[in-house]
């Protein structure tokens, strides 16, 4: 199956202070392990719209129409992998909030979200770590080191 | 039986409809059923419906200053364009141009500097942790609510009827040109009002239940306790006010079963700015007080129409605040289609009416006294930060509303901005909610807030009632620190609330304000979709949603064994001048003898309402 995934950056002043950027990372999971998919990266185009509103109107409160509000830079990221459960973590610093961190995605084999972490009601980092690793049947171990290696914090 | 078989048609135009009179014994959970099976089918279709031309960027001009882009629908085929919003001649608005329909530009804020002052307090919603439908299409073409959306409700609209005892001129919402009649059964309303209760972290706590005319439903006590029973701490009726001219009983039934206050258009202040209930309105006003019921007061303003009467309407609302609660204004949202010049005569917005308002009392009421609506958002994250419970915030885009409160004190308007430094407040406010989300000793920061609230009231300025033994600290005291929120009663005692709220239409829509939308109508599917989906893209919701589950005029009246048309307002102008209460409401604000008979007949046809002797 084809594997969407976004990063970018936003900077707006109407309707109101935004500095946001968001890297995404995706892995295949199986068998009690990860594994990171290589993703090639392109432009973002018309048909993107819906899969980024999607993917960051649940988790930053952040849709397409608040890119336009100011600058932005963007990139669509895609892959291939077997049908498999996948786990997209998302590195975010939001400059005007002061903040920094890492939020979970779990996608089942469908392709349907089986659990999101929202930037305002997440709970502590290592409380997440363990919810997805069982979610995934992975060691929570081998999702804490992912999580070190991006440089994510709050570990 | 109705377990096993759902009754739906498609019509031919592959919109589902459902055999409503079938339904009359139905469950909540067999609603449950039906909205869960009709919900998807009746959601906005791409390409039949609307349209993407999001690659044609609207040009912008000499002397023109952007300001932001967003997106925005077109007013004649729905489709989603990217629009510019500009400074121009020190006012803003908003252009956009459709392939198929060419250039759109309109007037979106009247005042640049409010709107740059307005934009310094906005403050965004946290979005819902469940909704009720999935991400499927772009805003606006996937309300209900969608996982886009940042702003938890405030309010619910729920529609009862869509029967109406007047037929104004300018509505096409109303049962007889309609063609159906919507009127949910009492267990379909409890199912449509447990779905806005499911949001979380913030259920929705405030209800208005709206129509056409809801009471002209003989069961609108039993909504009213219905909305009680499932969570509703706040319940308001939307009502033109008339049925409750005659009927005091009514009023003390609904106040009864507990509804808080009620929701009132009140147009004007003479017979031909407000030919809707001018003459109605004094003795309604007289039963809500003997019910004890509150009201506030819903003036649509249109340019050319009453712009220059709404400083009368607030006067009114001063001169009789023993009941009337507050003034909720609406600069007028131009629905259908209308030529550029013709909107160009009724095109108002928030600082028009504002600056208007400055003009008619002469400064008392200045622009500086009103907020934007999302200003106070700031106080509820201070006490949720406080408490650690969710707590309702106003969060709608800064340019949909904006308010303030205003007291009379021997013929002086006092408002609040005379007495507490709001912007100072609201400021300090904010900073301490984030020391304590940054984890700050609760105690010390209780401590800054003890020690610190003085400075931002002058006791001195404050009306009598608040200055008195600087009762207004002591108020505020208790709701930041003890949070003792039963005081705030000491702080509308007397007070008039002004309110304004600009309802978009598809001239000046734009996308950014529907997703921070907080006033939503629950749907007969289940659905909740913001105010400016429903009624401004009504064809693809209220309409849609509505005929589905409704039932022909022959068949409601088949039922009911009445005539639509038998409902039909007919009013007794002689009369009703003729009782004490018309000129006891009315004097000092116009020159009531100076209108001949002749003219309030005149304009109460006009509008489409018949007078009988």
């Amino acid at each position: 199956m084809t594997i969407k995934a976004f990063s970018f950056t936003v900077r707006t002043n109407d309707p109101r202070p935004l500095d946001l950027s968001v890297s995404t990372h995706v892995y295949k999971t199986g068998g009690g392990v990860m594994e990171r998919i290589a993703l090639v990266g392109r432009e973002m185009g018309e048909e993107d719209i819906l899969d980024f509103d999607a993917e960051f109107g649940d988790t930053f409160n952040v849709s397409y129409n608040d890119l336009i509000h100011g600058e932005y830079s963007i990139t669509v990221m895609e892959g291939e992998a077997s049908a498999a459960p996948l786990l997209k973590i998302y590195l975010y610093d939001d400059r005007v909030r002061g903040d920094s961190g890492v939020l979970f995605r779990v996608v089942g084999e469908g392709g349907e979200t089986i659990y999101v972490d929202n930037v305002y009601f997440s709970s502590p980092l290592r409380t997440r770590i363990a919810r997805v690793a069982r979610l995934l049947g992975v060691p929570q171990r081998l999702v804490e080191e992912e999580v070190k290696r991006l440089g994510g914090r709050g570990m | 039986m109705l377990r096993e078989k759902l009754f739906i048609e498609v019509e031919s135009g592959e919109e589902p409809r459902v055999d409503y009179s079938k339904y009359l014994d139905a469950t909540v959970e067999d609603f449950e059923r039906l909205a869960a099976e009709l919900r998807p089918r009746l959601m906005p279709r791409l390409g039949k419906d609307y349209k993407l031309y999001l690659s044609h960027m609207p040009p912008l001009r000499d002397g023109e200053k952007p300001i932001t882009y967003t997106l925005s629908a077109c007013p004649e085929c729905n489709s989603l364009l990217k629009a510019v919003i500009f400074k121009r001649d020190g006012k803003v608005w908003i252009r956009k141009v459709c392939p198929e329909h060419g250039e759109i530009e309109e007037l979106y804020f009247g005042d640049y500097e409010m709107y740059e002052r307005f934009r310094s307090h906005q403050h965004d919603g946290r979005g819902n942790l469940n909704t009720h439908v999935p991400l499927m299409a772009p805003c606006p073409y996937n309300c209900g609510l969608c996982p886009r959306h940042k702003s938890h409700p405030a309010l619910i609209n729920l529609v009862v009827t869509n029967r109406c005892d007047l037929s104004c001129f300018y509505c096409f919402f109303f049962a007889s040109r309609a063609g159906y009649i919507y009127e949910p059964t009492l267990e379909h309303i409890r199912y449509m009002l447990r779905q806005p209760r499911k949001l979380r972290p913030q259920p929705a706590i405030a209800l208005q239940i709206t129509g056409g005319e809801p009471t002209l439903r003989e069961d609108l006590v039993d909504i009213v306790r219905i909305a009680k029973e499932e969570g509703y701490t706040h319940v308001q009726v939307n009502t033109t006010g008339i049925r409750l001219a005659f009927d005091p009983e009514l009023a003390v039934k609904l106040r009864k079963a507990g509804t808080n206050v009620l929701y009132m258009s009140f147009d004007g202040v003479t017979p031909y700015t407000n030919p809707k209930n001018h003459w109605e309105v004094p003795y309604t006003l007289d039963n809500l007080r003997k019910a004890g019921l509150g009201v506030v007061l819903v003036p649509t303003i249109i340019k050319n129409y009453n712009l220059n009467e709404v400083g009368k309407i607030v006067y009114f609302g001063l001169k009789h605040n023993d009941i009337v609660r507050g003034v909720n204004i609406q600069p007028v949202s131009i629905t259908g289609r209308m030529p550029r010049k013709e909107r160009e005569k009724e095109r108002v917005t928030i600082p028009d009416v504002i600056m208007e308002i400055e003009r008619e009392t002469e400064g008392q009421i200045s622009r500086y006294d009103w907020y934007p609506v999302p200003s106070v958002a700031p106080i509820s994250r201070f006490i949720e930060a406080v408490t650690g419970e969710p707590k309702v915030a106003f969060t709608t885009h800064f340019a949909c509303g904006a308010a303030t409160y205003v007291w009379q004190e021997n013929g002086e308007i006092i408002p609040v901005t005379r007495f507490i430094d709001v912007d100072g407040l609201l400021k300090f406010l904010d900073e301490k909610a984030d020391e304590l989300e940054r984890g700050r000793n609760r105690y010390i920061v209780f401590l800054d807030v003890l020690l610190k609230l003085r400075k931002f009231v002058d006791a001195s300025r404050a009306p009598k009632r608040l200055r008195e033994g600087k009762r207004i600290l002591r108020l505020l005291y208790k709701v930041f620190i003890k949070h003792d929120y039963s005081s705030l009663g000491d702080f509308h005692y007397n007070s008039l609330f002004l309110g304004m709220m600009h309802f978009q239409d598809l001239y000046n829509h734009d996308v950014a304000r529907v997703m921070r939308c907080d006033i939503h109508y629950v749907m007969p599917d289940g659905r909740e979709v913001p105010f400016c989906s429903f009624n401004v893209i009504p064809d693809l919701y209220r309409d849609r949603a509505q005929k589905a589950f409704s039932y022909t005029i022959k068949e409601w009246e088949r039922l009911t064994g009445r005539k639509l048309i038998d409902l039909k307002y007919k009013r007794n102008i002689r009369k009703l001048l003729a009782g004490e209460p018309y000129r006891r409401h009315y004097e000092g604000l116009f020159d009531i003898d100076s209108i001949p008979y002749e003219d309030h007949v005149l304009a109460s046809k006009r509008f489409g309402i018949p007078v009988i002797e």
